[in-house]
């Protein structure tokens, strides 16, 4: 379904004299359909610039991400256009990230309707009534649904963050530290969401911070160490 | 007159003139800019119609010239009385028996033939003046048919009187392409504009302009398709010298009585009706 | 996925002055000026090309003189390129020009005209460059519909009041000009006005440069429901980097009248390739 093969990210900072800074090096894995890899290793490893070479809001400076499409068959995520990445990410490939993007005016329930509302084209009320059930699952209050997320606390914004992702159940999902802010209970909640979401045949790629987590949802786990410059 | 040329105008002018007029006969409605000459007549006095009168005129025409209906207003014997004196022709005030009648402000009532030609005299030949100031903008909007701001124009009056409240100088759509000035004739006048028996040429000496309307044109008003165009209204009015009630009306007040009172706006025709009516 | 392009732009060039024939290749960020060194001709923008596919938003960044609204000025037909190939593909582009492949920079000024006012929609930084502003607001907006060609008064005057349900404006305010509203008004009447024909493809040139805060997120909040509601395609022009991330997929930028960096909207911000890009990313507070 998807494979890494010699991913390297290196950031070439032209301002005020040039720097090199290694994102990740010479990454190779592979997942198969309905697979849930786990990626491991301290901060600063770049763990997430993986993530992001995949989502592509990075460019890969060398190696190849072959990700067998839907859509398109076999393709090179690392060589293809900008608009076949954009259909990919309607399409396929959802990316949850570390913290919530707040956007102006944009309620909770709005934000977590807005993937199955363009995708999907079905009607708000639909709609809504799958992010509230979603909503509902996470244990995010009702008062909050209709409240606008730059007020709400850390566990709160992420669990919007993951129900965002998950909502129109795509066909892999990357998930960087969708863990990080929650205590155990809405872990739980979290990773069953997520379990359910594998046995539907999403292919899952989440980077985690607890290792005994990590092997307890996964069926392959990357560790990365050091970076080499 | 000696030493003068028929006409007062050189020939050359002449010339020119007619040659201006083929060109505003040819395309319908379009403003021809020319060089009119100096008269012994301040611009502004009807010196655009005086012209194309000079230079169309044969010593066998037959004049009338009317200013606001009127045959003998002091503008129109005026008038009559230099083209007189400069070609010899035979006068009338009679619509049906002239060949050629200037006009100012007034189509005459009687309708008129294709042996005819009226001459209208205009002070503004732009229609687009009245919300553009720009004769380049003008121009281009004629060029590129982009009447949408004259469109615009009469949507606003819509809104803020409920009516249009452009009197006379309405405009006009001549051969479904240019928007035009037909002089500050009365609403009452427009549609004898339209596929009508007789030439009209309309000249702006001041503006040194000149356009026509030929026979059998197609001249629609401007009006929306739920707010159509209205000619003034005289019903339950009649003239108190012929009593006609199907003619266009100038409202006077009575100096003794002070009683509003109605009379015809061309005079000549009202003249005729009283002999038609003493007659009987 | 839409594979063929709505809007595509080839070899834009506008030059302000008497170009010498070498200025592009004297001027650029390269040269950090887009002054001709030879016969002092502006370089507004050289060497433009893009495309824009259905139901894409598509951002210019850049800083003032880049030449990004120059870009859509030239779009917009309100100047004439040096050079250029500018095509749009669109049923109501067929409707005007009949079939097949025309560059619209080679129309005639009437054709221009019909394909502004049927095509493309247009938002302008300053109210008053797309706005009648002693005409009434409602009359601003039916200016569109009568170049349309609608003659009915009473549908003219349900479709201005529809326009002006969709964008928010009050509607008791329909007869009083422009000049009497706030600036963010003035932009919901220019909106109202550019949607007036349902065009396909809408140009937002700094929309909400200028507005308070407050009024800017609830014009952001607009254009993305509106976009949302009718799916056109739209260049949005804005030197504010929270703009483009919060509305656009994709993003171009622009220096000195050149196109540095293209590339996802995401990508432009978190991996700027071009030591411009990386400098603009960097000094967003």
């Amino acid at each position: 379904m998807l494979e890494v093969i010699n991913l390297s990210k290196i950031f070439y900072i032209k301002i005020n004299g040039s720097k090199e800074v290694v994102g990740c090096q010479d990454i190779n894995f592979k997942v198969n359909k309905g697979e849930f890899l786990s990626i491991l290793g301290p901060s600063g490893v770049g763990k997430s610039t993986i993530l992001k070479c995949i989502y592509r809001t990075y460019i890969p400076t060398s190696g190849d991400i072959y990700y067998e499409s839907l859509l398109f068959g076999k393709l090179n995520i690392a060589k293809i256009s900008d608009r076949t990445m954009i259909a990919l990410r309607e399409k396929e490939i959802g990316y949850v990230s570390q913290f919530l993007r707040v956007i102006p005016r944009v309620t909770a329930i709005d934000l977590v309707i807005e993937p199955i509302m363009k995708k999907n084209g079905i009607s708000y009320k639909e709609a809504r009534d799958i992010a509230e059930e979603l909503l509902f699952k996470l244990k995010i209050p009702k008062y909050l649904f209709d409240a606008y997320p730059s007020t709400f606390s850390g566990g709160e914004q992420q669990k919007v963050n993951i129900a965002r992702g998950v909502i129109w159940k795509p066909r892999v999902l990357l998930l960087d530290e969708p863990t990080a802010s929650l205590d155990i209970e809405s872990t739980k909640i979290v990773i069953d969401l997520l379990m359910t979401l594998k046995e539907e045949g999403t292919t899952i790629v989440a980077i985690f911070h607890d290792e005994k987590l990590a092997s307890l949802v996964s069926d392959k786990i990357l560790r990365i160490s050091g970076r080499s410059i | 007159m000696k030493g003068y040329n028929f006409g007062f105008l050189d020939e050359v002018s002449k010339r020119e003139i007619r040659r201006k007029i083929l060109k505003a006969i040819a395309i319908p409605g379009y403003q021809v800019p020319f060089s009119s000459k100096e008269l012994p007549i301040p611009r502004g006095w009807g010196t655009g119609g005086i012209q194309i009168t000079l230079s169309i005129i044969g010593p066998d025409d037959i004049l009338k010239v009317i200013d606001q209906g009127c045959d003998e207003s002091v503008n129109a014997v005026n008038i009559k009385k230099f083209i007189k004196a400069v070609t010899g022709v035979e006068l009338t005030t009679d619509t049906t028996e002239a060949t050629i009648i200037q006009t100012r402000h007034r189509i005459p009532e009687e309708s008129m033939t294709e042996k005819q030609i009226l001459v209208l005299q205009v002070p503004y030949p732009e229609a687009l003046r009245v919300f553009e100031p720009s004769e380049v903008e003008t121009r281009r909007m004629h060029a590129e048919a982009d009447y949408a701001r004259m469109w615009l124009y009469l949507y606003e009056d819509i809104v803020k009187f409920q009516e249009i409240s452009i009197g006379a100088r309405y405009p006009v759509l001549v051969n479904n392409r240019y928007i035009m000035d037909p002089s500050p004739i009365p609403r009452w006048d427009i549609p004898k504009l339209n596929m009508a028996k007789t030439l009209y040429l309309f000249g702006a000496g001041r503006e040194k302009r000149i356009y026509a309307v030929p026979p059998y044109t197609d001249v629609k008003p401007l009006e929306f398709e739920d707010f159509k165009f209205r000619v003034e209204d005289f019903r339950g009015k009649c003239c108190m010298i012929c009593g006609s009630s199907d003619t266009f009306l100038d409202e006077l007040i009575d100096g003794s009585s002070g009683e509003r009172i109605y009379i015809c706006s061309d005079t000549s025709y009202c003249k005729k009706r009283r002999l038609v009516r003493s007659e009987l | 996925m839409e594979l063929f392009p709505i809007l595509e732009v080839r070899n834009l060039t506008k030059i302000y002055g008497k170009p010498c024939g070498e200025c592009i290749s004297h001027t650029g960020p390269i040269y950090e000026t887009n002054i001709c060194s030879r016969c002092n001709s502006l370089v507004a923008c050289a060497d433009i090309n893009f495309e824009l596919y259905p139901g894409e938003i598509l951002g210019i960044v850049g800083e003032s003189g880049s030449g990004k609204s120059t870009v859509i000025k030239l779009l917009a037909f309100d100047v004439e390129p040096l050079q250029g190939e500018y095509y749009i593909k669109h049923e109501k582009i067929i409707n005007i020009l009949g079939n097949g492949q025309k560059n619209l920079f080679n129309l005639t000024p009437f054709e221009k005209r019909q394909i502004r006012n049927q095509v493309i929609g247009i938002v302008y930084q300053y109210p008053y460059l797309g706005l009648k502003m002693n005409i009434s607001a409602g009359g601003n907006i039916a200016e569109n519909l009568l170049v349309a060609g609608l003659r009915n008064l009473k549908r003219i005057r349900e479709k201005v009041l529809e326009l002006f349900e969709k964008t928010e404006l009050p509607i008791q305010r329909i007869d009083e000009p422009p000049i009497k509203f706030s600036g963010g008004m003035q932009q919901r009447v220019q909106i109202a006005k550019a949607l007036s024909n349902n065009p396909p493809v809408l140009f937002l040139d700094e929309v909400t440069t200028g507005l308070d805060v407050s009024v800017k997120a609830r014009i952001l909040d607009l254009i993305k429901n509106l976009h949302h509601d009718y799916n056109f395609s739209i260049i949005i022009v804005s030197h504010d980097l929270s703009i483009i991330r919060v509305l656009t997929h994709r993003t171009i930028v622009m220096k000195l009248g050149r196109v540095v960096e293209a590339g996802l909207t995401d990508q432009i911000l978190e991996d700027p390739q071009h030591p411009y890009t990386q400098l603009l990313v960097n000094s967003q507070l």
